[in-house]
Order: structure tokens, then C-alpha cells, then sequence
């Protein structure tokens, strides 16, 4: 049950976000909007997105004898306005409040009130997430702004997403045989890892990176979106992939964390049919495949959400519980215990594709 | 409204079985538990996934030093989700947060349960865990800028704890003001059911002898090895072959060179005689 955004483009020409903020941010920023897709919805952001698919090169939009125009040359000589709602959701610098006035939920990091979230992660910015179709950010001074992309496409995608009735699965995504399969699991558990492998030593194609967006159809069938057309790796797996970190640009000032480019997916979903749980095998859970009880599937799926705390207070706790319920139903669901060590991992791959090959037939 | 008892110990102190007693004592029964499924209730305070849950962000999208100024409101979350009391493992020393402010927010401290163990003893166990040289070990005990789980290019299942040196993190913990129950490792072993009546009495909770004995029962050593031996058991590191070892107090004597004692007690001879595992004028070393 995802929500159609209305969004005035009245609203949008004469109130455009961060046009006020001269001071702070130069006006190119301003006008010049990247346009990228991802699960299913376009987007467009005064700020430029690298780990997101672009589609169309980037446009100034202007206001002039009452149209709209969209130029990819900057025209100064002309009014400046946010661009007209063609895109599902807008990304711009703006003021935000350090707190929301009757938050009816929050958390260290956010503050939920209706449609409105609002993120604060100290030391690098808010953002407030607005109706599914707007956020806004204010960076800390002097934040790197690969810094600022992690929380924005992480946490207020998440919430924006959710605001449109859509939850996401913390989950990666690949292609295998023309299938999407998911992989899903805590920080950690190594879907990104795990991905990564599949596409670069299985030609695998990655729909997705943490942030996996799924719509059922009429027929029950679940679609996985592509998303993101990096991955963040650390270094050491991408050591381990046989990648060198020093060619690939920092996901983080601080982090031996890199932005790694996968192949653009192609922009039609793709049909979800397997979910495999990540664990770290250890001396209590040798590497394995095990399939998940029918009567556990809809709970442990409700667990696998991106950020499951937000839910109850957008309200979409009952909708969540019927989306897992046909998902339950349409996928096939396993533990997949592997081992982390490098060295071991071509024996846990072994076991996934002895397993997708079993399943096949 | 609930609040958190601090299971404090620096490593190989006793913590993982003081955890597994309680989770014993409060399932109430009668089979052991099940070591690698310890309730959340008795949980530990680095855990990556707690924080990513309650939090709302990665922590992997943060340094570790302002991953590590969100703890306070972590565990300040933590507790406005619990019905009952929590008892967290912590490893960390009691230091303030980056940003300044103590680790432990004061309003939400209901107590704290320190355990310590004789630092000889713990070198060469901590070096067993690690599966490292008993002088690497003996390193990261005299070293006041310890962590664990602190790369920079990786990811562990933990976040990063700043350990300071051994008597660092005793005098962290005694000197914080805190109201710290002291538990030694070598009074588990010698007297377990005045040590652990004693460490559940501080923990505000009332079990009778017979339960408490019966808990100790179902998890002393021999039954926790039998267990690891069949299932395995989840907080072994893949360094080593068994997590739960002999344990005796006094193993260092047959391990450590005179040198190594001799390094140990001129790092930390004045925190142990604090903690009466040292006499200076005698030169005696208990156990």
C-alpha cells in the first residue's frame, strides 16, 4: 500500500528549499539538481549521489514569464527555483530544527511526529524527512560530504521510503539465473561481503546494497528494485575480493570504507523468490543451510526490516505484519551459516550454490 | 523503572560464567541452559546489533569515537524498552565518552558487580583466547591504550572498548563513585555459593540457597565443557581450542617466567595489593 506523493509545484516554486541559505551554500549548489533512480522512484537531490543510478545529466531549473524551465547550463540571469515535481522525492540543504516541537516517538539519533522525521547524528548533520518526497539536510561545518551521503541514503531513505508505505529489508540483492535472491542479516553478518563475491567471481549481478525496496503485486509475486550501483566495502574484503582499495573513493573520511562501482542493473525489478538469513557460523553453528520453520517465517521476516523501530510510530506496524505474511508465502526462507574467514569462503559459496543448484531441480 | 546492573570485569575474569549462572538462575530450570542463547536481558553492552536496533543508525557509519559518545543514550534507550532490570557484560574501563560525558548515565546506574581475577592468571589465559604469545599478552595488560575491537578496517560484531591497562580498569570501575560490588574470580572457584549468594544479593535479586546452588549445579565447568564439546560455543574466538578451559586459580605459577611475574608486579603490584592478591612486605602472591 505505497502512498502517491502530491506536491504542489506552487509550493515548490515559491518556497524552494535552501535558496535562503546564501550564506552557507553556494548558489550553483542551488539550482543544479542530479537525477537518480532507485527502487522504482526517481529522485532529485542538490546533491550529488555517486552510489545512485543517474538517469538524465543534471538540470538548473528556472522560473521565468510564469514556465518552468530545466538547463544543463547554469543561467544565473534567471530565477532559480527547486525542480517541478517530477521526482518522487527532492534532496536539499535547508534549515533544519534541532528537535521536532511533539515528537510522538524518538530514539538517540531521530524524532518521529507524524510525517515528519527528523534525524540528528552528531558531529555530521540533520536531516528531516518529509511527507515520503522531501528531505532536507544541514551538515555540521567542515563534514565531508561522502560522510553525509552514508546517513542520507541510509537511515532518511529508510524513513522516507517508509513514509510512502513502502518498508525496506535490511537485505543485498543479487541476480542469480535471472532470480533475485536476498541476502539479509545485522551489520556484520556480511550480505554486503557475500554480494560482492557474487559478483565479482559469479558474474552475479547486484540489485542492491543494504537498503532493499520490494513491492508485491496483485499475484502475490514480491519484486526486488534495484537500488544503489556501489557497495561499501571495507578494506579488508575488498582485499580479499582481490580489489585494491587504493583505486576506489572513501565511503568515509575516517573508515577503511570504499565505494566499489557493480554493474548498472538494469532498471526493471526482478522477481524475489529466495531469502537467505546470514550468520556467522562459529563452534555452535558449523557452515550451513537450513531451511526456516513455516511457523517461524513471518516473525523472523518482520525482524529482517530496515530500522524495525521506526515502524510502530509511522503507523505501519499492521501493513509490515501483511507484508511479511505474503512474503512468507511466496519466498523460500533459510539460515545461512558461513564462515567470515576469508580463507573459508569459497567452502561457505560452495554450500550456497550446491544448495540454489538442489533447489533448482 | 527499570535501570541496568553493570557486570564490569576486565577479560578473562570470570564474566561469560558469572552470565551463564544468572541466566541459569532466572530461567529457573532445571535442564542447563543453553550457552549460546543467553536472554537479551542479560546481554552485553558492545553489542554491534543492539545498537544498530535502538540506536536508528549504523554504527558502522561512524568513527568508533562517536559511535562510542552514543552509548550513554543507547543504554538510556535500552532501559525505556525493558520491564525489568538489565544486566549488561561490560568490558569497557569507566572512562568518560569522547564527547565528555560518563559512559554509564547516572540516573539509569542500579548498580555495579565488578569482577577481578589475579592479572598473573589472566595473561595466560587472555593469551589462549587471542591465540597469541604469552608476551603479547602481557603487553596488552601493561598498555594504558588498549582496545578491543578497534580496527579501522573492518568490522567486528562488537563495537570498540577502550580497556586501558589492567590497573587502569580497576581503579576506573572502584573510583568512579559508583556503588561497585567486588567479586574475585579465585572466591568463585574456592566458595561458589558464598561468592555468587553474595553477587545475587547485590544484583537485588532474592533466590534461596537451594536455587542458587542448584543454578551452579547445572553450569559448573565440567558441564559447560561437556556442552561446548557437543554444540560448540559462540563467544570462542576461532583462535583457540576450547573456550572453557581449567581455569584454575595459580595456573600462573607453572606458566610465567620469574621475569614475566617480575614485569607484572612492577606494572600492577599496587592495584593488586589493593585487591589482596599481593603482599609488598612479604613478598606473597595469592593464589
Amino acid at each position: 500500500m505505497e502512498r502517491a506523493c502530491y506536491q504542489s509545484p506552487i509550493r515548490a516554486m515559491i518556497a524552494p528549499h535552501g535558496i535562503h541559505n546564501r550564506t552557507t551554500t553556494p548558489r550553483r549548489a542551488l539550482t543544479l539538481h542530479h537525477h537518480y533512480h532507485v527502487g522504482g522512484l526517481t529522485l532529485a537531490s542538490t546533491l550529488e549521489l555517486p552510489n545512485l543510478r543517474a538517469i538524465a545529466p543534471p538540470h538548473h531549473h528556472y522560473h521565468v514569464g510564469g514556465l518552468t524551465l530545466a538547463s544543463t547550463l547554469e543561467l544565473p540571469n534567471l530565477r532559480a527555483i527547486a525542480p517541478p515535481p517530477a521526482a518522487d522525492i527532492t534532496i536539499a540543504p535547508g534549515e533544519v530544527p534541532e528537535r521536532l516541537a511533539n515528537p510522538t516517538a524518538s530514539g538517540p539519533t531521530y524524532q518521529i511526529e507524524g510525517q515528519r522525521f527528523l534525524l540528528n547524528v552528531p558531529q555530521v548533520g540533520r536531516y528531516l524527512v518529509e511527507e515520503g518526497c522531501r528531505i532536507t539536510y544541514q551538515v555540521a561545518p567542515a563534514t565531508p560530504t561522502a560522510n553525509l551521503a552514508l546517513f542520507l541514503l541510509g537511515s532518511a531513505l529508510g524513513a522516507c521510503l517508509m513514509q510512502r508505505g513502502l518498508v525496506p529489508l535490511h537485505a543485498s540483492v543479487v541476480n542469480l539465473h535471472g532470480q533475485a535472491v536476498a541476502f539479509t542479516g545485522p551489520s556484520g553478518a556480511g550480505k554486503s561481503t557475500l554480494a560482492a563475491w557474487l559478483h565479482h567471481h559469479h558474474a552475479a549481478p547486484v540489485l542492491c546494497d543494504d537498503v532493499a525496496i520490494l513491492r508485491i503485486d496483485q499475484q502475490g509475486t514480491p519484486w526486488a528494485y534495484p537500488g544503489a550501483i556501489r557497495m561499501k566495502l571495507w578494506a579488508d574484503a575488498l582485499h580479499a575480493l582481490g580489489l585494491d582499495p587504493a583505486t576506489l573513493p572513501k565511503a568515509h573520511s575516517e573508515l577503511e570504507k570504499y565505494h566499489a562501482p557493480i554493474s548498472e542493473p538494469p532498471l526493471e525489478p526482478l522477481p524475489l523468490r529466495r531469502i537467505y538469513l546470514l550468520h556467522r557460523s562459529d563452534s555452535a553453528h558449523p557452515p550451513g543451510i537450513h531451511p526456516v520453520a513455516a511457523q517461524q517465517a513471518v516473525a523472523l521476516l518482520r525482524e529482517q526490516s530496515y530500522r524495525p523501530l521506526f515502524l510502530s510510530a509511522m503507523g505501519l506496524t499492521k501493513a509490515h505484519y501483511l507484508h511479511c505474511v505474503a512474503l512468507a508465502r511466496a519466498v523460500t526462507l533459510h539460515r545461512f551459516h558461513r564462515p567470515i574467514d576469508h580463507q573459508q569462503w569459497p567452502q561457505g559459496l560452495a554450500l550456497l550454490h550446491a544448495h540454489l543448484e538442489q533447489e533448482r531441480r | 523503572m527499570p535501570a541496568i546492573y553493570w557486570l564490569a570485569s576486565y577479560p578473562k575474569s570470570g564474566n561469560t560464567w558469572l552470565r551463564i549462572f544468572l541466566a541459569q538462575l532466572i530461567s529457573g530450570r532445571e535442564e542447563p541452559v543453553a550457552i549460546n542463547n543467553l536472554p537479551l536481558r542479560i546481554g552485553t553492552a558492545g553489542d554491534r546489533k543492539v545498537f544498530d536496533r535502538y540506536t536508528g543508525i549504523s554504527a558502522a557509519d561512524l568513527t568508533h569515537a562517536q559511535a562510542e559518545n552514543l552509548r550513554p543514550a543507547l543504554y538510556r534507550e535500552l532501559v525505556r524498552h525493558a520491564e525489568e532490570d538489565l544486566y549488561l557484560k561490560i568490558h569497557d574501563a569507566w572512562l568518560p565518552t569522547p564527547d565528555g560525558q560518563p559512559h554509564t548515565p547516572q540516573e539509569i546506574n542500579r548498580g555495579v558487580l565488578y569482577l577481578v581475577r589475579n592479572p598473573l592468571d589472566i595473561v595466560p589465559s587472555f593469551a589462549a583466547h587471542r591465540g597469541i604469545a604469552l608476551a603479547e599478552s602481557m603487553t596488552a595488560l601493561c598498555s594504558p591504550s588498549f582496545t578491543l575491537y578497534g580496527s579501522h578496517h573492518r568490522l567486528h560484531l562488537q563495537l570498540r572498548q577502550r580497556l586501558c591497562d589492567w590497573s587502569g580498569h580497576v581503579s576506573s570501575w572502584l573510583d568512579s563513585g559508583l556503588r561497585c560490588e567486588l567479586l574475585r574470580y579465585e572466591e568463585m572457584v574456592a566458595q561458589p555459593l558464598a561468592s555468587f549468594s553474595r553477587a545475587v544479593a547485590s544484583l537485588g535479586l532474592a533466590y534461596s540457597s537451594e536455587q542458587i546452588t542448584r543454578a551452579l549445579e547445572l553450569c559448573r565447568l565440567e558441564e559447560l565443557q561437556r556442552q561446548e564439546q557437543r554444540a560448540g560455543f559462540g563467544e570462542k574466538s576461532t583462535k583457540h581450542e576450547r573456550f572453557f578451559r581449567k581455569g584454575q586459580p595459580g595456573e600462573w605459577r607453572e606458566v610465567l617466567t620469574p621475569a614475566q611475574v617480575e614485569q607484572i608486579l612492577h606494572h600492577h603490584g599496587p592495584t593488586m595489593e589493593r585487591l589482596g592478591y599481593y603482599n609488598p612486605a612479604t613478598g606473597v602472591i595469592w593464589p
